[in-house]
């Protein structure tokens, strides 16, 4: 399983011009919560041309990729060692979910049934958006067997 | 009064549809006192104890109709309910007493140092309904504060700060009707008071159903059977009031919930027939909605005995 991203003490972040400025909104994230964040802006992921710079991370640093492309990459960072729970692809469609159980936010790059990180419930994320808190509500999932 | 007395039914018709149900209330109320009263009073107060995150939300832009709403419930219910409130002032000092409760709030208008609870969670501790401050803003109505305690399977903290037409996301195929009826809200007087009834069942007699807690109570669904449903199946009805404050202009929207265990509805002929009625013809989606389709055929197959029983044609 994937962990937060906070639990990164350093973090490359890989982004194309299009998701320039959601890669540095992310940076930013993470550096206030103290965290060593690089960016790297380039025209292209999966053009070969970052194998370099993945090679000089430290062993155990978390990596986003942002832009068109990002499965290249991946393997790329793959093949360079890197494991797959720490490689983070930021699509377009990236999801906050609200726990209707706990009310805590997780981040969620699929819209699929989640555990919410802080109470453990099943969850549901619906299309029921809240502009207050910038995030869905997620619903529990109901497991008919339990008593 | 006996509970089945004051019960609000709310079928008119024999089958269910989105209707802008309101009606004027005249005199312009936003509270009612029932024979439930005390016990469910200590209830709300017990849960805003227990869970007080839960069931009060506010954002600071709602305290001047916090205050407004204080001052009006508290004078509604010394007005109507001259034998069970009072309500008077000496000179910036306002004291409320309730004399079924047996307490006295004393406070000084506006000023917050005076009150131990931001107004709104005060006086809702002095009434059974739920109490939600709609801001009408320019662009909309929001929900700018709540005390929730009984609420049908919904998050307050959820929906604090969110407009009234995204905030009903989750019926199913509101859409329009919800804009309509938004513009009925922002076209509501001052000082007068519409209300609208709304049902769904709750399983168990249980009156606070968040949606924060589902996975305790939403279980139950699965334990109706024909023969446990008079028992353990409860229509709950929501006696929904809107209020134009005059001063803030925003809204005041109170819920009092009432529920009835299915075993008194059946004594009453013209109720077991519309309520079956209702069921019955209620869309997939709705009772998927309601969550009333995990246990329908059970729930009609103990209403169609009580129909048998009491030789009422379908
Ligand atoms: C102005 C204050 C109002 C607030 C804060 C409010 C809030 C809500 C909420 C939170 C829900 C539950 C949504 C969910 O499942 O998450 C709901 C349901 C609903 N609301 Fe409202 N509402 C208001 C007024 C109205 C009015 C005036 C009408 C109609 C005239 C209306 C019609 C409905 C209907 C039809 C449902 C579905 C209920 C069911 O089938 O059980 N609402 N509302
Ligand atoms: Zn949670």
């Amino acid at each position: 399983m994937k962990k937060a991203l906070k639990t990164y003490r350093h973090v490359l972040i890989i982004s194309d011009h299009v998701h320039r400025e959601r890669a540095k909104c992310k940076q930013r994230e993470l550096q206030n919560r103290d965290r060593f964040v690089q960016l790297k802006v380039i025209s292209q992921l999966g053009d070969g041309t970052v194998e370099a710079l993945l090679s000089e991370q430290p062993i155990g640093s978390a990596l986003i990729l942002c832009g068109e492309g990002a499965l290249e990459t991946e393997r790329v960072a793959v093949s360079l060692g890197y494991a797959r729970n720490d490689i983070y692809i930021e699509t377009q469609q990236q999801m906050r979910a609200f726990c209707s159980q706990c009310h805590h936010i997780t981040s969620l790059v699929t819209h699929e049934r989640f555990v919410c990180e802080n109470c453990r419930n099943q969850l549901e994320p619906s299309e029921h958006y809240s502009s207050y808190h910038r995030a869905h509500l997620a619903y529990p999932v109901f497991i008919e067997s339990d008593d | 009064m006996s509970s089945k007395v004051e019960f609000p039914f709310p079928f008119t018709s024999d089958h269910y549809e989105y209707t802008n149900n309101s009606s004027p209330l005249i005199p312009a109320r936003t509270v009612t006192v029932s024979s439930n009263y005390v016990e469910e009073v200590r209830l709300k107060r017990k849960l805003l104890e227990e869970n007080h995150e839960r069931c009060y939300r506010s954002l600071p832009i709602s305290l001047e109709s916090q205050w407004e709403t204080l001052l009006l419930v508290f004078r509604e219910l010394a007005t109507y309910e001259p034998e069970h409130f009072s309500f008077k002032r000496r000179g910036n000092t306002y004291v409320f007493t309730n004399h079924l409760l047996q307490e006295e709030e004393t406070f000084v208008y506006r000023d917050h140092s005076s009150i131990d609870f931001e107004p709104l969670d005060l006086v809702g501790r002095h009434v059974q309904e739920d109490l939600i401050v709609m801001g009408d803003r320019h662009d909309g109505l929001f929900l700018e504060a709540g005390q929730l305690c009984f609420p049908s399977n919904w998050s307050l903290t959820f929906v604090l700060g969110m407009e009234f037409k995204t905030i009903h996301t989750p019926v199913p195929a509101i859409a329009e009707f919800i804009e309509k009826v938004e513009r009925f809200i922002t076209r509501i007087r001052p000082n007068t008071a519409w209300e609208r009834k709304n049902w769904s069942i709750t399983i168990s007699h249980k009156l606070d159903t968040p949606l924060e807690t589902y996975s305790d109570w939403g279980k139950l669904r699965y334990h109706v059977t024909k023969e446990n449903a008079g028992e353990l199946v409860n229509l709950r009805v929501e006696v929904q009031r809107l209020f134009r404050l005059p001063v803030t202009n925003d809204i005041l929207f109170s819920i009092h919930t009432y529920l009835l265990p299915l075993n008194e509805l059946v004594a009453n002929d013209d109720w077991l027939k519309k309520f079956y009625t209702n069921v019955k013809t209620l869309p997939q989606e709705l009772a998927d909605y309601k969550g009333i389709s995990l246990y329908k055929p059970e729930l009609l197959g103990f209403l169609e005995k009580a129909l048998k029983r009491r030789k009422i044609e379908r």
